[in-house]
């Protein structure tokens, strides 16, 4: 049976990360996930002889984020806005291009940003990403799928004013 | 994966890069978990603190027990919900014929080795079978110790109460094949209850023509952890409490209350049954005494399959907690094997908060049994020796014959 210390070495860093595309302040996703690790320690016993204590960990994770949320009346301020029609036309327009899609995630419902980050980051396949989020997987699959609607049409939107910005020039 | 989410994973990927310092995030979970354990014991012996002044308050001005239309107080016997035998399959405890079943709220725990709460036969009824049962009477509670839990039953952190208890653990397997846990405690403190929360505010309800309250949160949400709490008084005097564990997957809250007060229907609470346990602890100070002990069966396993007990020991005016679990096949860890009078096994310290430490003593007896003795360790109180003398001298009875096992493990 995995120690807790084990644990945490093993698997704090993809937790960590797993949290910076959950929530927007990244001294906060460090925050999150030692208050998630910190509630895992008390009950190590129990959550370390279950078939995968992954899985519960990051449940946690996410649930932890979803109670943040509630507790901000306001909610995550989420910057929606991109940085502007021209912000990909300097030398570093890939690296624009990765931010701007990064923004647009970052505007999806939490669910469905939980759902991508998963899906996307963490490799999981529907049936492993509802175990995880306590959901089934047509729940997840419908999830998926809207959030990738929503981020086809705002990217292409994005791209039809990058061009018309250009036209203007 | 397409290009655009091949876009979608490079993007996070690079959102989610950069160094994560580990020896920070560790340290800092570790602390923070370690303040909410002790926060939670505060808040356990700060009720019980409360509840043993206002024992003595209550007891000085006559007050009350409780409020609301409970039964008459002058009530001498704590009502059992139609009467029937123990478990079948259970040997032991045996009954002891000379015993005073309940009548006053002040028994209640006051015999460290004899039990008054038990489980009505429930074979047949929406809970199904139970698979595994644990009672205490006493000082003592058992509480999550997650260092030295395993999975082999063995008792963890025994937690000192201040006011006298008896609780009852159950597992059980429904007919269905769902499993759940709960836990019934008694008391004569309705505060001694409020360790027990899930968050919902209780909403009072009549059962069987007894008013009960009772808090049942969303069984799909999680961490809710009782799902479930009914509590009602059986007597004048007397509380009783029920705590459901977490739900089975497809539960809902109208499944959960069925469940709790089918338990409530099989509670009673006049049983007159000894704590036997399976060992002796001899050469221990003529001023320790016993203040709890805590058995577990499992009421289809063999007689002669070892049942888990510990007792908790009371020295002069200091209370210390040692737990004594025998088993046939617990786990004794390979690396750092000592001898305790002839006996092979570990002791292993852990630090807890403050100067409190943890001993952790597995010794095996025979080929097949293992004693395991865990004890929180106030060094200024009783040393480390002593703790692994005492482990040391443990004598085991037959395991072949319950009926000859020490109702009192001190001798």
């Amino acid at each position: 049976m995995v120690t807790f210390d084990e644990y945490v070495m093993v698997r704090g860093p993809r937790l960590v990360r797993l949290a910076r595309l959950l929530i927007r302040d990244r001294h906060l996703a460090e925050d999150l996930v030692q208050e998630v690790l910190a509630k895992a320690f008390v009950r190590w016993a129990k959550i370390s002889a279950l078939d995968d204590p992954d899985v519960y960990v990051r449940r946690m994770l996410i649930n932890q984020h979803a109670s943040y949320r509630r507790k901000r009346s306001s909610g995550e301020i989420v910057t929606a806005a991109w940085d502007g029609p021209g912000a990909s036309t300097d030398a570093n327009g890939r690296s624009a291009e990765r931010d701007a899609m990064w923004r647009l995630i970052l505007d999806l419902p939490p669910k469905q940003r939980a759902v991508v980050a998963l899906r996307f980051y963490e490799d999981l396949d529907d049936t492993a990403i509802a175990e995880v989020l306590g959901c089934s997987a047509v729940t997840v699959r419908t999830q998926r799928m809207r959030a990738l609607k929503t981020l086809r049409r705002r990217m292409t939107a994005r791209s039809a004013e990058t061009v018309t910005a250009k036209e203007h020039e | 994966m397409t290009e655009f989410e091949d876009a979608i994973a490079t993007a996070l990927a690079d959102r989610a890069d950069g160094d994560v310092r580990m020896d920070t995030l560790l340290t800092g979970a570790r602390e923070r978990g370690v303040r909410y354990r002790q926060r939670r014991r505060v808040v356990r012996v700060w009720a019980a603190s409360v509840t043993a002044v206002l024992l003595a308050a209550g007891v000085a001005t006559g007050l009350r027990w409780g409020s609301g239309p409970g039964p008459d107080r002058t009530a001498p016997v704590a009502d059992s919900p139609s009467p029937s035998p123990s478990p079948a399959a259970t040997a032991f405890p045996a009954t002891d014929p000379t015993a005073a079943k309940l009548t006053t709220p002040r028994q209640i725990g006051t015999k460290p080795f004899l039990f008054h709460l038990d489980l009505a036969e429930i074979t047949g009824s929406t809970l199904g079978t139970i698979t595994k049962m644990s009672r205490m009477s006493g000082l003592a509670g058992i509480s999550e110790m997650p260092e030295l839990a395993d999975m082999s039953g063995v008792p963890e952190l025994i937690d000192m109460h201040r006011t006298p208890s008896e609780t009852l653990e159950a597992e059980f397997t429904e007919p269905g094949g769902a499993t759940g846990h709960f836990q019934i405690e008694l008391t004569a403190l309705k505060m001694n209850l409020l360790h027990q929360s899930n968050g919902v505010d209780p909403r009072e309800r009549m059962v069987d023509g007894r008013p009960v309250a009772l808090s049942v949160a969303d069984p799909t949400a999680d961490h809710v952890d009782p799902v479930g709490l009914l509590r009602w008084q059986p007597a004048s005097g007397m509380w009783a409490q029920i705590a459901l564990d977490a739900a089975a997957p497809g539960d809902t809250a109208t499944k959960v209350e069925e469940r709790l007060i089918a338990i409530m229907r099989n509670v009673r609470f006049d049983a007159v049954d000894r704590c036997t346990t399976g060992f002796w602890l001899p050469q221990m100070p003529r001023n320790v005494t016993m203040v709890g002990c805590t058995q577990t069966i499992v009421p289809d396993a063999p007689v002669s399959t070892p049942v888990n007990s510990s007792v908790t020991l009371q020295a002069g005016i200091h209370r210390l907690s040692i737990g004594v679990a025998v088993s046939s096949d617990a786990p004794i860890a390979s690396s750092g094997e000592m001898t305790f009078h002839g006996h092979s096994g570990t002791a292993e310290e852990h630090a807890l908060a403050g100067t409190t430490r943890y001993l952790d003593i597995q010794a095996r007896y025979g080929t097949e049994h293992v004693a395991r003795l865990t004890g929180s360790i106030a060094y200024d109180v009783i040393d480390k020796d002593s703790l692994i003398a005492i482990v040391g001298n443990l004598e085991l009875a037959s395991w072949a014959d319950p009926a000859s096992w020490p109702s009192s493990p001190l001798r």
